[in-house]
């Protein structure tokens, strides 16, 4: 189905344009006046902002400047098009559709959908080949068409409400003396398009299509049919921007109102419409105000208090101001070690201590947001893993005041947000559950201990590192027994989460499908690590492993926890199809090369070393 | 030592574990890996549950479940004759008898348990489940009342099927595929009966996901000096038939049987999708169970399974048809069941009864780098 849509919207862009408003400088609006105006969008009310910012982030990869973008593509559709907003990274694309290279990368709907309307048959002949077969290059190419269409979906969306660019004259006969003389609408000629239909029905009955042997007044109406047509004709397709809820629980764009006939909203979009035309900031704040009420008032289905929240939290992303404050505290500590005060201490430890805050407001946003816990998708876990590694890492500094605790922290923190950023690049990272998962009890107790166990992994793999780097600077000697100490710890703690948790997962398993274990890649990612542990854990137990190969096992876990969390989802297979990817096999073989090197480093003088006694 | 001793030491002693761990890990990694190539069925059955594992089909290995029952033997043998009984070691003990329910619940399961699924209209009521994966050739009178039915995977190609001298007549197989692919055929005679008149089966790679695979059968029936070419497709309704001595006999190629001992009627199916999506959000049934003289409703919805006379069922998706949506149920049976919910809650107070112990009790010097309490 959605390939036949494909098909369907790549000869639609042969066909249609989208509406030619008024071209007209605009004064720059107050866009938080509507930014928090609820939307439907991939099965979630969300406030116009977000709506926004996925939007341009899917166009462009960034979301600064994301509401005012909306705005002009909405009101000003004929200017938004001209302006680069569609990001191409791959130079092959570049070539294929002969445009230039930019240093931005950046270019128009008009540019890219001209450019692609020459690439039609290229476009249905990738469509109509097996997916999985599709080049790295071809995938681009249909992701771009989608992003077009996408695109052109939105920018007709509010097309019906926007003055055109016909006026019709004064000298024309009595049913059309009110429209005359002034900017109208799609919307405001709809009374007077049955009598439009007739007279041209008549003109052409005696003149044929011959536009030139028309009077001046037949040829403003010859060209006001032909404008509603073609506006009527990209109208129908436009269904993205769902913003008018229906007394039977559905949401409509501003077109499938019209056709509805559910359309008493319009007029706040056409008010708001002629605010922007009009550069009326109080009109416009005003409708915006009165449209929030009216929708918010009227709607059972509709959380304010969420819409509101979930406005800050794009506002004040929290994640990324924790992500800031940890690279102060890591600039702090790093300036310790060339001259130590107890004022770096205290500012990495507070901004440990902040990011872990931060951290703690966005989850308890994104469960308020979602009304369900935090964690159902691969982005969440990383969120999660983040504020429990903090967490561990401050405890563990309040309670024996190392420094290590903070460079541990931070630096996990600071990886591990990286992380997150990289899987939140496009879409919506607030995503609906599938039935299965629709369960708050289970995502409770399964998710939140798997995650907890990640997380320990995580801090006993960066403890061992470290154990071992200092080892091996302090001339390869014994391990320091503390810290191999505090590194066994974490072990058992990632032993005791990853156990529980995958033993939850069964029995959720057992509940759902009725079985407990079915060798999905996912679970046995998990049994990965848990056997993973017990071996190393064993070993350590019997003497089979000296401390040097123990820490060598438990800093090597990272790989075991990089294949379990994200290298099972590059398969493509199994029941856990929330976090499916293809694009991370580089980074993640980067990441096993470079952990296998340091292993294999700090393993061969140790080798050489006992090799003469062995 | 003698060579009792030297076993002894060995299955109470964590060398084995030792060994077996990392076998056991490589299985798991490449088992994985192979799902994405050779699908989950196939992957679960050459990596995960067959004994022997043929390395490019000549070098016979020992397969992961060799290496469990090695685990199991192991973890008894230590928890009997090893393991100190004492307060201190009891998360440890816990811990490892959970581990030995849980290998114990897995085998139960392996051995005794089945799976299958029942799809309903609404308003429709049956007592059979079909099995996802097993096929069965059945022979059927007139009014559809199984005579006898064959494993299709026994159903060999260019052979003869043993049937009971009760059948007047003989089949002999032409083709049989686990995975069919149609061509149309060129030698038509008058013996090609029906299907079979048009088309031949040849087989066809298996596909990554064995419900997807479409089995089917060529065979000629004889009898009285006649020949009959019949082809028999998987889950097509309308079967081959033949008459002799004045009855009527069916073929049919099926999803294998099994009859339950009470009736389901799906009285009603309901399901929410998300806003603005396809995307479901929850779905449920409502049943009606037939017991002899007893009869009830219950909801079956994802999470809320129903359980009754050691079946359970699920409500695992649902198929739009044109009639309406048509409810489908998985069906399990399986005595293990009960392991994973007991080794569950025993290994969680194991291992925090373990941890609670470490943190508490002052720990011994470790000696020759080995700490016997850890």
């Amino acid at each position: 189905m959605p390939r036949f849509f494909i098909l369907l919207s790549a000869l639609c862009l042969f066909l249609t344009t989208p509406a030619q408003a008024q071209d007209k400088n605009i004064v720059q609006l107050d866009t938080s006046s509507i930014a928090r105006l609820p939307i439907l969008h991939e099965g979630r009310i969300k406030p116009l902002d977000s709506f926004a910012r996925i939007h341009l982030r899917t166009f462009s990869g960034k979301e600064s400047g994301a509401m005012a973008w909306l705005i002009e593509t909405l009101f000003d559709p004929a200017r938004a098009e001209t302006r680069p907003a569609l990001k191409i990274t791959n130079p092959e694309i570049l070539t294929i559709l002969h445009l230039d290279r930019r240093k931005n990368k950046l270019y128009s709907y008009k540019e890219i959908s001209e450019a692609l309307r020459t690439k039609q048959k290229m476009i249905l002949s990738i469509v109509s080949a097996d997916e999985a077969d599709w080049s790295a290059q071809q995938r681009e190419l249909i992701t771009l068409q989608k992003n077009v269409i996408s695109l052109q979906n939105l920018l007709g969306s509010l097309t019906l409400t926007l003055p055109l660019s016909t006026t019709l004259p004064d000298s024309l006969p009595a049913p059309f003396k009110p429209y005359t003389r002034r900017t109208l609408s799609f919307i405001e000629t709809l009374e007077l398009q049955d009598i439009l239909q007739a007279t041209l029905k008549d003109i052409i009955a005696e003149k044929d299509h011959n536009i030139e042997t028309y009077t001046p007044e037949e040829q403003a109406l010859a060209h006001l049919s032909f404008t509603l047509s073609l506006l009527q004709e990209t109208g129908r397709n436009s269904d993205a921007f769902k913003v008018i809820p229906t007394d039977n629980g559905g949401w409509l764009s501003p077109w499938e109102s019209l056709s509805a006939s559910e359309n008493t909203q319009l007029k706040y979009w056409q008010d708001l419409s002629a605010a922007y035309y009009g550069s009326d900031m109080k009109t416009w704040d005003d409708t915006a105000r009165n449209l929030y009420i009216h929708v918010t008032s009227n709607t059972a289905q509709i959380r304010p208090k969420a819409l509101n929240a979930e406005y800050y939290y794009n506002l004040y992303p929290p994640f990324f101001i924790s992500f800031i404050a940890c690279l102060i505290g890591m600039t702090a500590l790093i300036t310790s070690l060339f001259r130590s005060n107890a004022l770096q201490m205290a500012t990495a430890s507070t901004a440990l201590l902040g990011s872990f805050i931060c951290q703690l407001c966005g989850i308890a946003l994104r469960i308020f947001i979602l009304d369900r816990p935090p964690v159902s998708t691969l982005y969440e876990t990383i969120l999660f893993t983040s504020l429990i590694t903090t967490l561990y890492a401050l405890i563990a500094y309040r309670k024996d005041k190392k420094i290590l605790w903070l460079w541990l922290g931070l630096s996990l923190a600071i990886f591990l947000h990286i992380l997150g950023f990289s899987h939140n690049l496009n879409g919506d990272s607030f995503v609906m559950l599938i039935a299965v998962l629709n369960t708050n009890f289970w995502l409770t107790t399964h998710v939140l201990c798997i995650t907890a166990g990640y997380a320990f992994c995580a801090l006993t793999s960066i403890l061992a590192h470290y154990t071992l780097i200092k080892s091996r600077w302090n001339g390869g000697g014994i391990p320091d027994n503390t810290l191999f100490k505090s590194t066994l710890t974490a072990a058992l703690l990632a032993l005791f989460f990853a156990t529980i948790g995958t033993v939850l997962g069964g029995i959720w398993a057992d509940q759902s499908w009725g079985r407990f274990w079915g060798w999905d890649p996912k679970e046995n990612g998990a049994l990965l690590i848990v056997l993973w542990l017990i071996w190393i854990i064993h070993g350590r137990i019997s003497g089979q492993m000296k401390q040097h190969a123990v820490l060598c096992g438990f800093s090597y876990l990272s790989v075991i926890l990089a294949l379990s969390w994200f290298g099972v989802n590059l398969l493509g297979v199994g029941l856990h199809a929330y976090g499916f990817m293809d694009s991370a096999i580089w980074s993640l073989g980067l990441f096993i090369g470079i952990e296998s090197v340091f292993v294999i480093a700090v393993t061969l003088p140790f080798l050489k070393r006992i090799t003469p006694h062995a | 030592m003698t060579v009792t001793r030297k076993l002894y030491t060995l299955l109470c002693g964590p060398t084995l574990l030792n060994y077996t761990i990392p076998i056991v890990m490589a299985y798991l990694v490449t088992g994985t890996i192979a799902q994405k190539y050779i699908g989950l069925y196939q992957a679960t059955h050459i990596f995960f549950a067959a004994p022997i594992v043929w390395i490019g089909g000549a070098i016979p290995l020992p397969g992961m479940p060799i290496f469990l029952g090695i685990i199991f033997i192991n973890l008894t043998f230590k928890l009997v004759f090893k393991s100190p009984w004492t307060m201190r070691n009891s998360g440890i003990i816990l811990t490892h008898i959970s581990v030995l329910l849980l290998l114990l619940g897995g085998l139960f399961t392996a051995l005794f348990s089945s799976e299958g699924y029942i799809a309903l209209g609404e308003g429709e009521q049956k007592s059979i489940i079909s099995d996802y994966h097993m096929r069965e050739f059945v022979i059927m009178d007139k009014q559809g009342k199984t005579l006898t039915t064959l494993n299709h995977k026994d159903i060999k190609a260019q052979k003869p099927l043993p049937l009971d001298k009760q059948f007047p007549f003989s089949i002999d197989v032409h083709e049989a595929c686990e995975n069919c692919k149609i061509v149309a055929r060129e030698n038509k005679t008058e013996h090609h009966i029906g299907m079979a008149q048009h088309m031949q089966l040849e087989t066809a790679p298996p596909k990554k996901n064995n419900e997807e695979n479409m089995a089917g059968l060529v065979f000629q029936v004889t009898y009285d000096d006649t020949h009959k070419i019949f082809v028999s497709l998987e889950d097509v309704p309308k079967y081959p038939k033949i008459s002799v001595n004045g009855k009527t006999y069916k073929f049919a190629l099926r999803r294998q049987h099994r009859t339950l001992p009470f009736s389901i009627t799906l009285l009603a199916f309901k399901k929410d999708i998300h806003l603005g999506t396809d995307m479901a959000k929850a779905y449920q049934s409502t049943v009606l169970i037939r017991d002899g003289d007893m009869q009830w409703e219950s909801i079956i919805s994802m999470n809320e399974p129903l359980r009754y006379k050691g079946y359970t069922f699920f409500q695992s998706s649902f198929i739009n048809t044109p009639q309406g949506d048509v409810s489908v149920l998985a069906a399990v049976w399986n005595v293990g069941r009960s392991f994973p919910y007991i080794s569950g809650l025993t290994m969680c107070v194991g291992l925090i009864v373990h941890l609670f112990m470490r943190g508490r009790s002052p720990k011994k010097k470790p000696k020759n780098g080995k700490d016997k309490h850890a």
